[in-house]
């Protein structure tokens, strides 16, 4: 392959290279980030807010991650914590002061009064949890990562993510039976 | 063990999970943040990129210009002590021509002071400047109206710590809380919230989680959480202080008729000591009490469990416990030698709790007490360095007589530090 030399220093092919290996990394990945990322986040621009920090970030430290092999838990380390922290600056205590994290207007339709907890009250009470105690419970029930494995992602000890997972049961059992 | 509750909840959530993360409209696609990666490689040093090592030997290079350049003009202003250059100073200052109008600054050593309120029409007041006990907002009083032919408060009322030089009477009056960038930038829009009726500019105060904002209206005491409730606590009188409790729970409330602890929920008031007080502060643990007397000018600790049992730590004003609870700060005035209006003819001293180990940290009998640093190391003073000049500086206790001065006024023409023990405000930095 010839190549030729760029202004920056880097030949056309490392650069065409380069290109497509993000490309595949970025689309390797990307389905699985979002949708943890739509999990633990509240609203869609701060999933995609988070999705695009984690991706740069990770693209760029890609050379510190030593073993392959966990490279999938790394990447969903890196997406939650991005998502944790976007859920901490909308619930700023400015951001409360000035009206309150933003509220999604819901409506119930009338004839589903009386019956069991519809996806709306749950999206309601899933919402109202604290995004750590989001993060557990989808990266546990979810993305299927042991008890263990998901307090390695999360930073946290062992007891701590199972009294998040019970916590988080806790408060959605009572939010769903709280309903009418 | 799981119960068939567990497993019919969890069954449930695995189902709403699944199509919740399956609902990614209006999240960017694959393509687009692999574009906007590599539209950034570039600057970001990608890896496998040859600019990397140029770039990033030039970038040090600058960050290590910089530094130097900080150190040296640091180094000029004063040998700031360890800490003290992290934390932005707010203070209110009164321009030479205003009539009375006030604008607040905040400042670092060796920095230009920034304007955060008031205007160059002097048409407001803007006053007791209070950064966040967490550090981050910063909160203050403002007037837009003020009375004719008023010049301003009665000593010893509403927050005016005795001095006399505040607080006016206005009418447009309102709290701002703003957030602070770490470069002093007002992130997002500032929040303004009216303070309905006539009577003294409010001197916002923040609980300790800094989730809540006690100030008087006059002759009552509110608490105002950032959520947007309002509690009218149970407080009718007139107020020269309050203090929050540590836990939040209280506020110690203090005036011409005595001290008393009032519940920030609208709980009754519970009487502490009699005689009319200008400051109280509250002991680290929330044990106790220090509270002054502006009559006899004698400074008392009392016990909240046994009100009836205090301990008098000696002759003084203005006390300021430390958050390390090792000391408590006060003014004790000077034998009156010219040394002008006698609340400002103060020395700085420091005395253990118990009533020992007095020390003078500063003699010059120029002095109005401003507040501990954060992590209970230095007391902050407004010392006056000529008529119209004020400087705020920083002195230990471990090291009396020697002090490092923050904020000088003499290098800002006009203005001036109005010299109140709420008028400066040290924004904590969680050393």
């Amino acid at each position: 392959m010839t190549s030729t030399a760029r202004r920056d220093g880097t030949t056309e092919a490392t650069a065409t290279l380069e290109a497509a290996t993000l490309d595949a990394f970025v689309r390797s990945h990307h389905d699985r980030l979002v949708r943890l990322a739509r999990l633990v986040c509240v609203d869609t621009t701060e999933a995609g807010d988070a999705v695009q920090s984690a991706f740069e970030q990770a693209w760029r430290r890609r050379a510190s991650l030593k073993d392959p092999s966990s490279l999938r838990s790394w990447l969903d380390r890196i997406v939650v914590r991005e998502a944790i922290r976007q859920d901490r600056r909308r619930r700023s205590p400015l951001a409360r002061f000035m009206g309150g994290p933003r509220e999604i207007p819901v409506s119930i339709p009338d004839d589903q009064a009386g019956r069991a907890p519809n996806r709306v009250e749950i999206r309601l009470a899933w919402e109202a949890l604290p995004a750590e105690q989001r993060a557990a419970i989808a990266l546990h029930l979810h993305h299927g990562y042991t008890v263990a494995e998901t307090a390695a992602i999360v930073d946290a000890p062992i007891e701590t993510v199972r009294s998040r997972l019970r916590s988080g049961r806790e408060r959605l059992r009572h939010a769903l039976e709280d309903q009418p | 063990m799981n119960t068939d509750a567990d497993d019919r909840l969890d069954a449930q959530l695995r189902g709403f999970l699944a199509e919740r993360a399956a609902d990614t409209a209006g999240l960017p696609s694959a393509e687009r943040i692999a574009a906007r990666i590599a539209g950034g490689a570039t600057v970001r040093f990608g890896q496998g990129s040859a600019v990397r090592p140029i770039w990033l030997a030039a970038t040090i290079g600058l960050l290590v210009l910089l530094v130097m350049a900080l150190v040296l003009v640091g180094g000029r202003q004063s040998d700031v002590l360890p800490g003290t250059s992290e934390a932005w100073v707010a203070y209110a200052t009164e321009p030479g021509n205003a009539g009375g109008a006030t604008q607040i600054y905040v400042v670092k050593p060796g920095l230009e002071p920034k304007r955060i309120a008031g205007d160059d029409a002097g048409n407001s007041r803007n006053t007791c400047p209070a950064f966040s006990p967490d550090g981050r907002m910063l909160a203050y009083g403002e007037g837009t109206d003020r009375v004719p032919g008023d010049s301003g408060g009665e000593p010893g009322t509403n927050f005016s710590n005795a001095f006399g030089a505040r607080p006016s009477v206005s009418r447009g009056r309102a709290i701002v809380v703003l957030e602070l960038s770490q470069t002093a930038q007002v992130i997002g829009s500032s929040v303004r919230i009216p303070v309905p009726g006539t009577g003294p500019v409010p001197c916002p105060r923040w609980s300790p989680d800094s989730t809540r904002l006690a100030y008087d209206p006059g002759f009552r005491i509110v608490v105002m959480g950032l959520d947007g409730t309002q509690t009218a606590t149970a407080w009718r009188r007139d107020s020269t202080d309050l203090a929050w409790s540590p836990d939040g729970s209280t506020l110690a409330v203090t005036g011409r008729g005595g001290t008393w602890l009032v519940p920030a929920d609208g709980g009754p008031p519970r009487w502490m000591s009699d005689g009319p007080s200008a400051s109280v502060d509250w002991a680290p643990d929330g044990s106790r009490l220090v509270v002054d007397n502006w009559v006899n000018g004698s400074i008392s600790i009392i016990d909240v469990d046994e009100p009836s049992s205090r301990v008098e730590v000696g002759p003084g004003r203005m006390p300021a416990w430390s958050p390390s609870g090792d000391w408590i700060a006060f003014l004790r005035e000077c034998p009156d030698e010219g040394n002008g209006p006698a609340p400002l003819a103060a020395q700085l001293v420091v005395v253990r709790p118990d009533g020992f180990d007095s020390q003078v940290v500063a003699a010059d009998c120029d002095n109005g007490l401003v507040g501990w640093s954060d992590d209970g190391r230095q007391v902050l003073q407004a010392d006056r360095r000529s008529d119209l000049a004020w400087a705020v500086s920083a002195s230990s206790p471990d090291d009396p007589g020697e002090s490092v001065t923050l904020v000088t006024t003499m290098a800002t023409g006009d203005r001036w530090v109005v010299p109140g023990q709420y008028d400066v405000s040290w924004q904590p930095v969680h050393r």
